[in-house]
């Protein structure tokens, strides 16, 4: 019925905000006014070979009013193309102005920090409970689960949002957080004025943590992303940008381990190599040097220790030598005055046949005995003889020698008897009283 | 030692030749018959006291040649 009502053409003004060409041809746009705004459908036909207008600017265009059911609003429906003005919408003539004072200030297109490598926590600056707080936490955690997260809170669109995100920004300088994460999800091209509000823009320069802006969807563009250090086309590109992909650094640490461990038994290869070159090299050039130190030492100190040794044993040697020819001459010469001197004693017995010789001089000697033992009166008084000697030893041979009274000793064969005479008896004298 | 000759004594050579020739002299003057038994018991015991000296040198000898002899089966 509304439908209905408007159904007559109308002309509408107003700033193109948004204009997107769908594959299958369709055009989908968004005019803004000062306080409204309003969706706009081209059909094909006015969107083929056509020259379209830039975003921002002030366009015209004639169509419908029409509800669109499924969507429960309504919207243009164009009937005819847009058609272009060389006017700029009020939006954009202020994001221009805004964007020349800003590089003015050297805000934009300042020099970027890097983002460091492996945060260990990160400050999320963005609306907590929205698609991008979640693409945001999801993408970390299943990048870099052992990163930290802080989340501070703030309105990213509409009244306030400003404000709210400049105290956000704040709050995420002073987390202890290593990087800050300025996001929001996708949505209306004007939705995103308070990342283009100066303000807001100045704040995320002067940022004391490097910090990634990640504002809307593939296309979308504010000034703050120039701001940033990095700027990322979604909030997951934001993430990923954040922080590094744990199963990439973890193949990276195997690999570098990989290439250390090669290039450490390399190293080790060339060093044992060269260690077995320089230890061949050092221990030639020492023999070569103890060489020429015992050639020096042997011509310049002849009574070095080893000479004296050398010397002293030889010169002992010498003495041995000398002793034991000595003593082997002694006993020669002690041997030879022996013989001499047994020679001596027996002269008649021939030494070098001495024991036969003794034994002849041993026979010549019991022969004498015997000889003499035979001779001797002891063999006639065995036969029953006696002789009687005086007290002077001289025999008694006759009876005149002796008197009545003198001790006269007899000899008999085994022995002597001392006897006294009674009376003489001459053999007269002994025939008479016979 | 048997070097006495050396210490002004007289040398064993010359007192084994002395003994031996008392001794012979001993024999004849007992073979001879001229002694009485008295002088003839003394020349016995003369020729006893000759006869041990003899026998002393001898084993001197006797021990002297041994000394040799194991001097040169030992060497220097």
């Amino acid at each position: 019925m509304l439908g209905k009502r408007f159904a007559y053409d109308l002309w509408f003004r107003g700033e193109l905000i948004d204009l997107v060409s769908a594959a299958s041809g369709h055009g989908f746009g968004v005019l803004r006014g000062k306080d409204a705004r309003i969706d706009v459908y081209l059909a094909p036909r006015f969107m083929r070979n056509r020259e379209l207008p830039p975003t921002g600017s002030l366009v015209l265009v004639r169509g419908r009013l029409q509800l669109w059911e499924r969507g429960g609003r309504f919207q243009i429906t164009a009937c005819g193309p847009l058609l272009p003005t060389d006017l700029t919408g009020a939006r954009a003539e202020a994001r221009k102005a805004a964007e020349r004072q800003l590089r003015a200030e050297g805000v934009l297109d300042r020099p970027r920090r890097p983002l460091p490598r492996f945060p260990a926590k990160i400050a999320v600056v963005t609306s907590v409970g929205s698609a991008a707080m979640r693409d945001v936490r999801a993408t970390i955690r299943r990048r870099a689960s052992w990163v930290g997260m802080s989340l501070h809170n703030c309105v990213v669109q509409g009244r306030g949002a400003t404000a709210s995100i400049i105290a956000a920004l704040d709050s995420a300088d002073v987390s202890g957080a290593d990087l800050v994460l300025l996001t929001r999800g996708g949505g209306a091209p004007d939705a995103f004025d308070p990342f283009d509000d100066p303000a807001v823009v100045r704040r995320v320069a002067s940022s004391r943590l490097p910090i990634i802006v990640a504002v809307g969807h593939e296309g979308d563009s504010t000034l703050a992303d120039r701001a940033a250090d990095h700027a990322a086309s979604t909030p997951t590109a934001a993430a990923e940008a954040a922080v590094p992909d744990g199963q990439v650094v973890r193949r990276e640490v195997m690999e570098h381990r990989r290439r250390l461990h090669a290039a450490a038994r390399a190293a080790c290869s060339v060093a044992r190599a060269r260690g077995s070159h320089m230890r061949e090299a050092a221990r030639r050039e020492l023999w070569q040097r103890l060489r020429l130190e015992r050639e020096r030492v042997r011509r310049l100190a002849p009574r070095s220790l080893g000479e004296m040794l050398f010397r002293l044993l030889r010169s002992e040697r010498k003495r041995l030598e000398a002793a034991r020819t000595s003593v082997r001459r002694l006993a020669t010469v002690l041997i030879r005055e022996q013989r001499r001197r047994a020679s001596a004693l027996a002269p008649d017995l021939i030494v070098t046949h001495g024991e036969a010789a003794i034994r002849t001089d041993r026979r010549r000697l019991e022969e004498l005995r015997r000889a003499i033992r035979a001779l001797s009166p002891v063999h006639v008084l065995a036969r029953g003889y006696a002789l009687a000697l005086d007290v002077h030893g001289r025999a008694v041979r006759s009876c005149d020698q002796v008197r009545p009274g003198d001790v006269l000793q007899i000899c008999l064969p085994d022995g002597e008897v001392a006897a006294v005479v009674a009376a003489p008896m001459t053999s007269d004298r002994k025939g008479k009283h016979g | 030692m048997i070097a006495t000759h050396t210490n002004g004594k007289p040398a064993p050579a010359t007192e084994f030749g002395t003994h031996m020739a008392a001794l012979e002299r001993l024999r004849r003057e007992l073979e001879s018959g001229d002694l009485d038994p008295l002088e003839a018991l003394e020349r016995c015991r003369e020729a006893e006291a000759h006869y041990r000296a003899v026998d002393a040198i001898l084993t001197r000898v006797e021990r002297e040649l041994e000394k040799l002899q194991q001097a040169d089966e030992g060497g220097p």
